[in-house]
């Protein structure tokens, strides 16, 4: 197993560096943001260990870079702020985990073999349309900064709307790729689901539907 | 007096009170600018705290460290966590008076919370012969998994400060209908009806233990995150027979709830 460390610290990835060998792994360090895309491209990894602090490019930025090179390596996100945006915008930015400074070593070791038994995970991409924002990956649906929750089935809907945003989904296309075999009841389902989607996501601001139904052929999101 | 003095007079005033609301805008920002400052010097502190918490545990990882070594190290550990959980509840006070305290609550299995909350304590307790429990129902509640242990390590840390050598510390978890929380028990000396009036308040000391360890912040701390998330935190208590400080949370919907 080899593990990319970024950490500007020079003590931190010294210690971490050793602690980790001792482990068992094969330790690069880099310390700064370049420095480990750099060193990304060149070898295949099985895991990035990244400082969100860098001089430079910082390390949401790397982890992005990673991703847009469909690089899909586990990455491990340490973090010096346990606030919610820091950690959000890690996840957001492709990251599988996050830590938060200071840890403990043992917790690094737990988290590192978890992400090592997932192994690297293909992302979709955040799907944006208007002021609506889904992330397949980690589930989140905003409107307009909102948090909107769905559940699972609500969320597959409108995933399918969303992929297809101003193009008709008819009700049967709907019901084979949410429901597949599993349902053979009537297809009202499908118009009770658009409902509920319907009803967390529209706003009393909103002057039209923001899921439009197209009588008799199916449900269409609206593009803009 | 003429027309003409009551209008200088009054212009007068009004200078004054400008003067005076220019004055304390500018006061205001000073407070702030101050605030933000020390906040940014306790951030600061983590850094440190980060290193000197690996290296002590890669270096007792190694094997062969004599054991007086390792007692001591692990004793060391124990004092880099206090100091983690004073930065961590400084900079919650900070976030909260800017009214920055955001949560990302999310489906927490209230078992495996407190069992990461715990592990800390183990040898705290152990050294003081305590007997810390862990147990209770299988639930879910909605919570930002972060401040949750911050609240959890706070009260868990309180009940081991309080608690005589030798006696006992159960954390429970539950749920009812609605609610899910956890509750922390202690076999301490219990707290005065006097004490509990104040308990949750910043920098409040009990003056019966105003010599013990502690910074006056952590139940107020764990208070402000669990009524940031709709939760409650309350205390039953009797002088001489323990104390139970309980935190309730909005139950997860989720199926295992």
């Amino acid at each position: 197993m080899r593990l990319l460390l970024v950490e500007d610290d020079v003590k931190l990835a010294r210690v971490l560096a050793k602690g980790l060998e001792r482990e068992g792994y094969a330790i690069d360090v880099a310390d700064t943001g370049d420095d480990a895309l750099e060193q990304a491209r060149q070898r295949s990894y099985d895991g990035v260990v990244l400082d969100v602090m860098l001089p430079g490019r910082d390390g949401f930025s790397v982890c992005r870079e990673l991703r847009r090179n469909e690089l899909w390596v586990p990455v491990l996100m340490l973090t010096a702020r346990g606030d919610v945006s820091d950690r959000i915008r890690g996840l957001d930015a492709g990251a599988d985990d996050y830590l938060v400074k200071p840890f403990d070593f043992g917790e690094l070791l737990a988290r590192l073999r978890a992400l090592f038994r997932r192994g690297p995970t293909e992302r979709a991409d955040v799907l944006e349309v208007g002021d609506l924002r889904i992330d397949p990956n980690t589930r989140r649906v905003t409107r307009h900064g909102e948090d909107v929750e769905l559940t699972a089935r609500e969320m597959a809907v409108l995933e399918i709307l969303a992929r297809n945003a101003g193009q008709v989904v008819s009700r049967t296309e709907l019901l084979d790729q949410v429901w597949e075999e599993e349902y053979d009841g009537s297809q009202n389902v499908v118009d009770v689901y658009v409902g509920y989607v319907r009803k967390k996501l529209e706003t009393p601001s909103d002057d039209r539907r923001i899921i439009r139904t197209v009588r008799g052929v199916g449900f269409v999101l609206e593009a803009d | 007096m003429g027309a003409l003095a009551i209008a200088v007079q009054e212009r007068r005033r009004r200078a004054a009170v400008d003067a005076l609301r220019a004055e304390l805008s500018a006061l205001r920002r000073r407070t702030d600018d101050e605030r933000r400052r020390t906040a940014d010097a306790v951030h600061a502190l983590r850094g440190p705290l980060t290193v000197m918490g690996a290296e002590v545990d890669v270096y007792l990882r190694e094997e062969g460290v004599a054991p007086a070594a390792r007692e001591l190290l692990a004793s060391v550990r124990e004092e880099v966590d206090a100091m983690s959980r004073i930065v961590a509840n400084l900079l919650t006070v900070a976030a909260i008076d800017e009214h920055r305290l955001r949560l990302n609550p999310v489906p927490v299995v209230l078992l495996d919370a407190i069992e990461t909350a715990a592990r800390p304590f183990r040898r705290a307790a152990a050294a003081k012969r305590l007997t810390l429990q862990l147990g209770g129902e299988r639930c879910q509640a909605r919570a930002d998994p972060e401040r949750l242990q911050q609240a959890l390590g706070n009260l868990i840390d309180n009940a081991i400060k309080y608690t005589e050598p030798g006696g006992d510390v159960s954390v429970t978890a539950w749920c009812a209908a609605g609610q899910a929380g956890v509750t922390v028990t202690d076999s301490g000396p219990g707290i005065s009806a006097a004490a509990r009036a104040h308990l949750f308040e910043r920098y409040y000391r009990e003056p019966a233990r105003a010599n013990s360890r502690g910074s006056g912040l952590g139940l107020a701390i764990c208070r402000e995150i669990i009524t940031a998330h709709g939760g409650s935190v309350w205390v039953d208590s009797e002088e001489g027979r323990g104390s139970a400080f309980t935190l309730a949370l909005p139950r997860s919907a989720g199926a295992a709830g």
